[in-house]
């Protein structure tokens, strides 16, 4: 039981980073972007392929995080800016097709078979009162919660009012003197390296491939759908939430079923309140 | 100066992006002399029921796999296109009508009759999967029926006594006496082709299509016009729902054998692709669009990964160059500036005291 909440929590830490990732970049740049978990997956391998020649591991993790931020923003720059203010299916339909080819181009570089990102700390275990806990749990959870802290007090700050500005009106923040273009590239550099890192934290942990990366999107999609697209707190629970559920549905029902018993969960919050479970509470940022 | 202000007008114009991916209202054809209509009918049915005489079956499967898809397409870009709600619950129903239809003419249903069978049966699924477009819009209601979708594809998985589960399911063929199994599905897809076909035109272009039209335009707001906007988005799911099941019992006769992973994300890409890349809102569009897929499908078949990179690639360009899709094609040809030089076309009389 403890010990599938811990699990839970952590998977739902990759859920949340990956749905902060999706919502920085949503908030700033207004593009819903599908293809958060191919970015995050090459920048992972790029890591793990750099681990494979013999790199420090922190010099390898770096690395990985500046290839999130490349990958991002020359996506942004050479594809998406060129249809900004098209509206956001466009855009979705945009980063789905890009996703697909993403996943097709890495499973050519780097072949089907799952990868790790070994840590210094893998496979080592913490023991408090009996309970085994392994410390790359313990090293997600508290990434997942320093990283959603960040992010949070970088949108109090003057670069965060300036793409609160641009995400609640790109005219208006243009003609008051914003630099919509740098702030649209900041937001998915930012977002680029929170994709990384949130994959990296799940290759570390457990196997990652192609076929993992489609499945992680629909989670983070679904986190930040939890926070309706704006509110970064309630994307950050909401994933931590949709781990844990998805966690004790695989205890307590089967494995197989976890999956659609997230989703459903999902469902049901979305019914109760359509636009993110925090909207009411006085959580948003924008 | 200048550039600034149409940047900010593009800008301003954002809140109707969708707008115009989905085209603007469809005016019906321009009516054409029966007799000429008539005749094109008559060519077109007989060009494609003749079709099973002349070719080899490698191209039979193309075809008959292209006119499946574009049943399926048609279906979607119903409530896509035509009614403007992204419900992502395509695949799933597509499944249903697949696995339903062969579980039931495996127990002694005839084989016709699990065709309407599957298409009531999705219709009534679809429309509980649109329930949520009660409160929800956008994008909201995508991840709400992708879920649902999910849900249905893991049902299919977990519920092994009667689908078989993951393994898959082999489909019972039928066929009609005297000819191949894969000609009778041929036959029997080009006529469900030409009898959904020939309703859909029937009712897109007339009252109902113009009321999802304007239900797509004004939303809640038709209620002022004495119009249920609920009851109009409710049918839009239900109706795309049981055109995607009737295909996709057809789709199984196709395979000959069925299994989950077929019905996921990678079957719900194409169907987007095929819709979008057709042109949305149309009714030549999934007809284009699912030859489009098939034609991919085929060319790249032995190269794997490519495959999904020109899957891609695909649905990319479609939304940046060409937003109407291939049905717009031969339009923004005639309106391109090169050839308007070449054929030395003029600017209408008066347009550009009209413009000042």
């Amino acid at each position: 039981m403890l010990q599938s909440i811990l699990s839970g929590l952590e998977a739902g830490s990759w859920f949340s980073l990956l749905g902060l990732a999706i919502v920085v970049v949503m908030k700033a740049a207004d593009v819903p972007n599908f293809a958060m978990a191919e970015i995050g997956l090459f920048a992972t391998y790029i890591g793990t392929t750099l681990a494979g020649v013999g790199a420090n591991f922190w010099l390898a993790a770096l690395a990985t995080v500046a290839a999130g931020i490349v990958a991002a923003v020359v996506i942004d720059v050479t594809l998406m800016r060129r249809l900004a203010g098209h509206g956001h299916f466009p855009l979705l339909l945009m980063t789905i097709g890009l996703s697909l080819a993403l996943n097709a181009l890495i499973g050519r570089i780097w072949g089907q078979t799952a990868r790790r990102f070994e840590a210094p700390w893998s496979g080592k275990f913490l023991t408090i009162g009996g309970v085994d806990i392994a410390w790359a749990q313990i090293v997600t959870i508290v990434l997942g919660a320093v990283a959603a802290i960040a992010i949070t007090a970088f949108f109090r700050s003057s670069m965060g009012a300036q793409m609160r500005a641009v995400a609640e009106d790109r005219a208006t923040a243009r003609l008051v003197g914003v630099r919509v273009g740098r702030v649209s590239g900041m937001a998915w550099g930012i977002g680029g390296a929170i994709a990384a890192l949130a994959v990296m934290l799940q290759a570390q942990s457990t196997l990652v491939s192609t076929h993992s990366a489609s499945s992680l999107i629909v989670y983070g999609f679904v986190a930040a759908t939890m926070g309706g697209f704006v509110s970064l707190i309630g994307t950050f629970f909401g994933g931590l939430a949709l781990g844990v559920i998805q966690s004790l549905a695989g205890l307590y029902i089967s494995t197989s079923i976890e999956f659609a018993v997230a989703l459903l969960a999902v469902v049901l919050v979305l019914l109760a309140r359509p636009s993110g479970f925090t909207t009411g509470l006085r959580l948003r940022d924008v | 100066m200048s550039e600034l202000s149409t940047r900010l007008e593009v800008e301003l114009a954002d809140e109707r992006g969708i707008e115009r991916t989905l085209g603007t209202p469809r005016a019906a054809p321009p009516r054409r002399p029966l007799l000429l209509k008539a005749a094109a009918l008559v060519l077109l049915i007989v060009a494609l029921f003749a079709l099973p005489f002349v070719v080899n079956s490698y191209l039979l499967f193309v075809a008959n796999l292209t006119l499946v898809y574009a049943i399926a397409t048609l279906g979607f870009d119903i409530l896509v296109g035509w009614s403007g709600q992204i419900g992502l619950a395509h695949a799933a129903l597509f499944a249903i009508g697949a696995y339903g239809s062969t579980i039931a003419y495996a127990h002694g249903v005839p084989f016709l009759l699990t065709l309407p069978l599957v298409g009531i049966g999705a219709a009534l699924v679809a429309v509980l999967i649109g329930f949520p477009a009660i409160r929800l819009t956008g994008f909201f209601l995508a991840i709400a029926t992708l879920a649902f979708g999910f849900v249905i594809v893991e049902g299919l998985t977990a519920a092994d006594g009667l689908t078989g589960g993951g393994a898959g399911l082999s489909v019972q063929i039928w066929r009609l006496p005297g000819i191949t199994g894969s000609a009778s599905t041929y036959f029997l897809t080009a006529a469900v082709a030409v009898v959904t076909f020939f309703l859909a035109r029937r009712a897109l272009y007339g009252r109902f299509g113009r009321t999802l039209q304007t239900v797509r335009h004004l939303g809640p707001l038709v209620g002022s016009l004495g119009v249920s906007a609920l009851r109009y988005r409710l049918v839009a799911f239900g109706v795309s729902g049981a055109i995607a099941a009737i295909a996709g019992a057809l789709y199984a006769q196709l395979q000959t054998f069925i299994f989950p992973a077929m019905f996921d994300f990678n079957l719900l890409v194409p169907f987007l692709v095929m819709v979008f890349v057709g042109g949305a809102g149309s009714l030549l569009g999934p007809v284009l669009g699912a030859a489009f897929a098939v034609v991919l499908v085929e060319i790249f078949q032995d190269f794997g990964d490519y495959q999904a990179i020109a899957y891609g690639l695909a649905l990319m360009l479609a939304i940046t160059v060409l937003r109407g899709g291939l049905v717009s094609l031969g339009k923004e040809v005639r309106d391109s500036r090169l050839i308007g030089r070449l054929t030395g076309r003029r600017a209408e009389k008066g347009a550009v005291q009209r413009a000042q």
